[in-house]
């Protein structure tokens, strides 16, 4: 088995990153490109190193290809979706237990149970199984008296999930979300060091701003809740991480709870001016702010529908992009990495 | 002189890849039906053919295929309409190899060999068979605490039917290349048939397929531009082989007790996705 060095290793194509990533542009094994290029006069051998260095395990049996998790993919991976079709990057941002990996199990949920959704039918994911584990403790499948999401756990290595849609006969259009701890977000509204190491907010189509509404209408918690997704933005404005036409979308979520307060003038008002104020602050420097009641997973007293307010927010991140969109190209699964390598980059986060 | 033409059946355990090929062979050998394919030559090893046949003329139940089973089949077919011969292979392979690429996320190379001489390939849905993703919700209100002791954790074995198939689907199509074609076939029909829901038993099997596993639906028809896609209900049993068996051993032409819906037509030729899966 082999172990890269990637130190070792340039491209002569710009915009390849097979030395940070480990992935090819081009899809290849990077013993078979012709565009890279070997520092300091090292070999292919010595870069790729040597069978039973210890890192991977021979495989059992030479007759079986692995074709690729099907779990959540590692941001290495990500590369093969992005560089090969229409792809919107869409961050779902907010505090620990404020919906957001709700709401991507309930949006599959919706695929499963309907024939298109706000326009839009499945079109594919590689990432199924990371789907389902989302969507599992909501299912009777799961044996579980009440409906549940597991919380994203905080690990060094950001997962995404990907979905691809399609409208009509239009282009098929590629969405990765960001699966994101409560946790790193808010390591982000604490410290403008950690905001600056937010990278990824620059790529992104769509920064999506997950405000806890059961959170605003409690009255010992809406203000730091306000206060803290406040944080979260406009740390990343003033650090520049999130560009300016990048589109943002604040969702209020678990809105269903809200709704079941009493003193709803009361609540609704504090909701009114939280949007105002972020009007005022952000909108002279980013356009395209938007609003959203959501309730991924409603009490089913209230008649809300499962799923309520996901269809405004769908078509925004399909349609919607502040980055030209290249020509449509298949994915090159042959380019995923194998279970080895998968755990081999993660244990390098973590180490 | 005939032309090549393989495909390869796809489905998970139980869903009606063996009962179909019993009755195909019965179809084809015997030229009971008009129009029909029809064989010109018999295979020269038939004793897979004949012992899943009689089985099936018997009405009795065939027993599964193993993980490891892989039975080559090669029939030289004719078109009674149009005269063309074509050598049409296909594997029986067990639904259990399904899973274990489901959950292994490995496929065998020499599977790989197959698909890729292969023009399509037919996917089996038996409908009595689906697991679906229920929600806790759709079957009690939330709320109140959590009292079951017995939770589970997720495996693989918990995921939908149509999940699991357009995650096979997925993995099989990194390794086609060119035109090919999906004849989808939803097996037991019989049983959509006789339910006495008129709404329902007068479905297409393309509208079935949309109201009961819509992610596989989508999925088909928005890949429309990697493969072409047609469906098929076929009842290769003709009915249950418990309750019905006296009227299935009523049939003096045994292919008669087979139904296949095609659009909204009904007929007893089973044939038809292999014949859309060999005209070009």
């Amino acid at each position: 088995m082999t172990v890269l060095d990637l130190t070792k290793i340039k491209c002569n194509q710009p915009e390849c990153k097979v030395a940070e990533t480990g992935v090819c542009l081009e899809g290849l094994e990077i013993e078979k490109c012709t565009h890279k290029t070997i520092i300091d006069g090292q070999t292919d051998e010595n870069i790729l190193g040597n069978e039973g260095s210890g890192t991977k395990e021979k495989k059992e049996d030479d007759n079986l290809k692995f074709t690729y998790s099907g779990d959540a993919l590692l941001i290495e991976e990500t590369n093969i979706v992005v560089s090969s079709s229409l792809t919107r990057l869409v961050i779902l941002a907010g505090n620990a237990k404020s919906g957001k990996t709700t709401l991507l199990a309930s949006l599959f949920q919706i695929f499963q149970e309907k024939s298109s959704f706000a326009g839009y039918k499945f079109a594919g994911s590689t990432t199924l199984i990371g789907l389902e584990k989302r969507c599992y403790k909501s299912r009777i499948a799961s044996q579980r008296d009440t409906p549940d999401t597991d919380r994203t756990v905080y690990v060094e290595h950001d997962e995404f999930i990907h979905l691809k849609v399609r409208k009509a006969q239009e282009n098929k259009v590629d969405i990765l979300f960001t699966d994101i701890s409560g946790e790193r977000f808010k390591s982000l509204s604490d410290s403008q060091d950690e905001c600056k190491k937010f990278g990824l907010a620059k790529r992104a189509d769509h920064f999506v701003l997950f405000i806890d509404a059961f959170l605003l209408s409690e009255p010992s918690a809406k203000h730091s809740t306000k206060t803290n997704c406040m944080n979260i933005l406009r740390g990343l404005i003033e650090s520049e991480m999130l560009e300016k036409n990048t589109y943002i979308e604040i969702v209020f979520s678990r809105w269903d709870l809200l709704l079941k307060r009493d003193n709803q003038d009361q609540h609704m008002a504090f909701v009114k001016g939280l949007k105002e104020e972020i009007q005022k602050k952000f909108s002279t420097s980013h356009a395209g702010i938007s609003f959203h009641e959501v309730a991924s997973r409603p009490d089913t007293e209230l008649g809300l529908e499962f799923g309520h307010g996901i269809d405004s927010l769908l078509p925004i991140w399909v349609e919607k992009s502040p980055h030209i969109s290249s020509s449509v190209k298949p994915i090159n699964y042959s380019a995923f990495i194998d279970e080895d390598e998968r755990e081999f980059l993660k244990f390098n986060y973590e180490g | 002189m005939s032309e090549n033409k393989n495909c390869v059946l796809i489905g998970l355990p139980k869903s009606g890849k063996s009962t179909f090929v019993a009755a195909l062979w019965h179809v084809v050998e015997s030229s009971e039906l008009e129009s029909s394919l029809t064989i010109t030559s018999l295979p020269a090893d038939r004793v897979y053919l004949n012992e899943i046949r009689n089985n099936w003329l018997s009405c009795s139940k065939l027993n599964r295929n193993k993980v490891e089973f892989l039975k080559h089949i090669t029939l030289e077919v004719e078109d009674k309409d149009t005269k063309i011969k074509t050598n049409f292979g296909f594997p029986d392979l067990s639904g259990e190899m399904y899973n274990l690429q489901f959950e292994s996320r490995r496929i065998k190379l020499d599977f790989i060999d197959l698909l890729q001489k292969s023009n399509g390939i037919i996917l089996f849905v038996n409908p009595e068979l689906l697991k679906k993703p229920i929600l806790i919700s759709d079957v009690a209100p939330l709320g109140g605490g959590n009292t079951n002791v017995d939770q589970k954790e997720w495996e693989h074995k918990d995921s939908p039917t149509q999940v699991v198939l357009v995650d096979i689907l997925q993995m099989l199509l990194m390794n086609v290349k060119g035109s090919f074609k999906i004849a989808v076939v939803i097996s037991a029909w019989d049983t959509i048939l006789n339910t006495p829901d008129t709404d329902y038993n007068s479905l297409t099997p393309n509208q079935w397929l949309e109201r009961e596993m819509p992610l596989l639906s989508q999925f088909l028809e928005t890949n429309n531009d990697l493969f072409k896609t047609e469906f098929f209900g076929i009842s290769a049993q003709g009915g249950d082989y418990t309750s019905e068996k006296d009227e299935l051993h009523g049939f003096n032409r045994q292919s008669e007790r087979i139904k296949t819906k095609f659009g909204d037509e009904i007929s007893n030729d089973i044939t038809l996705p292999i014949r859309w899966l060999i005209n070009d």
